[in-house]
């Protein structure tokens, strides 16, 4: 099974309406379908800060659900449309206030992506993929993400993250490419997203 | 080089749509769709199929750790949210609430004023041509007449409407400054430094002589086979009744009432004039002093004769005084005039 697709399907009207009447057990199957893609996405996205930025999306939900109208698509467009904006928040916030890191501490600890390719090549956690995912330009970790993990296709991406169907499907393409490039080494990527992720992500492969 | 300027083998090929697609980004969208990639796929793609599949797997139980505790957070946001509820909605409905409140404060103002107007018209309080309107309207009170009332004496200084509505017969309405002592005679004196009024006296078959005159008081006393007139002023009798009564009128301020003198006719005698009889506290007879009145700087002189003898005033006349005198304080307190005793 494939994680991205539906879940409650047909009896989610049901658990919207209970759970924005406060039902706490409607609540909590929402938030059971939702909240895993909801925090890969945000990991891959805002890295540690992917919990606080989650409990402050299912803080927002929680307050505005009873005034929410839609079905299971739409709920989770408005659930990752509402993680986008934290974590364009949180990006503006940290250009305002920039922490430079001491020598004795590591600014990444995720692993290396020689590790993650060699974990790549057997059987990888979820964790080490979302890892690899980390690794492409933002913009199309993303795309890649709600594509594949939350499990939109091209148009429901589009509007999340305000680019067109056409923009979203090359820059997937591209991030296929790039992942492919970094399983099997530089040489398979294309020349001209070298300097690209070189010079957003600062990744060497 | 243009479309046109080359060899049909030099000219460019154009993909048709079905080609659009090609195997790579037909490979691509079946691994952005979940669908995977085929067993014939090169090494490379089964292994980017391995990382966005392993991205997709169900939840670990790390991911779940943290749901009691997002329910607890979404009931309380519930629960501290739903007081909130109504008082959204009556904002909705009515964003100033002022407004809503204006219909009622005018509506309630509308009332107040139709009441008022009505309680004054019913009391016969209102301006003649209004209360005329609201007679015709909704029967209240006929307007009192304009006209001097049969022998009843009046005199406004200030213009005023007397202050009983109702005529009352015996009595006349006099111009201001006037006194008309009914019966006996009337000395006038005048002063120099104010306007003196002259009563003027009538002698009435009964003997009873109205007077006009601003400020209430009353003589005190009666004697026997003498006449005692009033005077003007009011207070409280100063003088005991004796053989030869001397009231003594201690007038206070200017009065609308009319005075009610009474003279005896058969001695000549006279009542004296002027008397705001709404205020008497008594009626006798009594010696007059002048009495000279003020009202608010415009001064006239009501001047009462002196010695005057009558008899005392019995019936009617006695007994609207006694009731009236249970008013004296007030009417006075309301006028503040004063009296000069010349």
């Amino acid at each position: 099974m494939f994680y991205g697709r539906f879940v409650l399907g047909e009896g989610f009207p049901k658990v919207l309406r209970a759970a924005a009447d406060g039902d706490g057990a409607a609540f909590a199957t929402l938030w059971r379908d939702s909240h895993p893609p909801l925090l890969r996405y945000l990991w891959v996205a805002a890295g540690d800060a992917a919990e606080d930025l989650a409990s402050d999306v299912w803080l927002d939900v929680a307050r505005r659900l009873g005034k929410f109208k839609g079905g299971e698509p739409e709920f989770r467009g408005w659930l990752f449309t509402l993680a986008r904006r934290k974590v364009i928040d949180r990006h503006r916030y940290e250009a305002r206030h920039p922490v430079s890191p001491t020598g004795d501490i590591e600014p990444f600890e995720r692993p290396a992506s020689d590790d993650t390719v060699a974990a790549a090549l057997e059987d990888i956690s979820t964790e080490s993929a979302l890892t690899l995912i980390a690794t492409l330009p933002r913009d199309q970790a993303e795309i890649i993400v709600l594509r594949v993990v939350v499990g939109m296709d091209a148009t429901e991406v589009a509007k999340i993250v305000g680019k067109s169907p056409g923009a979203v499907r090359v820059a997937a393409h591209r991030a296929l490419r790039a992942l492919s490039a970094r399983l099997t080494g530089a040489g398979g990527m294309p020349p001209d997203q070298r300097g690209e992720e070189a010079g957003q992500r600062g990744v060497t492969l | 080089m243009s479309a046109f300027d080359g060899s049909p083998a030099e000219m460019p090929i154009v993909p048709s749509p079905a080609d659009w697609l090609s195997p790579d980004e037909a490979t691509a969208e079946r691994l952005l769709s979940g669908r995977g990639v085929g067993p014939d796929a090169p090494p490379e793609q089964r292994a980017l199929a391995r990382v966005l599949m392993s991205a997709a797997r169900p939840a670990t139980e790390w991911e779940l750790a943290g749901e009691e505790a997002a329910v607890a957070t979404f009931l309380a946001v519930t629960a501290a949210s739903r007081p909130r509820r109504p008082a959204r909605a009556r904002a909705r409905s009515a964003p100033n609430p002022f407004a809503r409140r204006i219909p009622v404060l005018a509506a309630g103002g509308l009332l107040a004023v139709v009441a008022a107007l009505g309680g004054t018209a019913a009391a016969g309080a209102l301006p003649a041509p209004l209360q005329q309107m609201a007679h015709s309207v909704f029967g209240a009170p006929a307007p009192r007449p304009m006209s001097p009332a049969p022998g009843r004496v009046h005199k406004s200084p200030s213009g005023t409407l007397p202050a009983s509505p109702s005529p009352t017969p015996g009595h006349t309405t006099k111009p201001k400054g006037s006194t008309t002592p009914s019966a006996g005679k009337t000395k006038t004196k005048s002063t120099p430094t104010k306007t003196t009024k002259s009563p003027k006296t009538k002698k009435t078959s009964d003997g009873n002589g109205n007077g006009n005159g601003n400020g209430n008081g009353n003589g005190n006393g009666t004697g026997p086979g003498t006449g005692n007139g009033n005077g003007n002023g009011n207070g409280k009798p100063t003088a005991t009744p004796t053989a030869k009564a001397n009231g003594k009128g201690n007038g206070k301020g200017l009065g609308n009432g009319a005075g009610n003198s009474q003279g005896d006719g058969n001695n000549g005698t006279k009542a004296g004039s002027g008397n705001g009889n709404r205020h008497h506290r008594r009626t006798g007879g009594g010696k007059r002093k002048n009495a000279c009145l003020l009202d608010s700087g415009r001064a006239w002189i009501a001047i009462a004769s002196e010695s005057v003898s009558a008899p005392a005033v019995t019936g009617a006349h006695s007994r609207t005084a006694a009731r009236d005198a249970d008013h004296d304080h007030e009417g006075f307190s309301r006028n503040t005039p004063e009296l000069f005793t010349l």
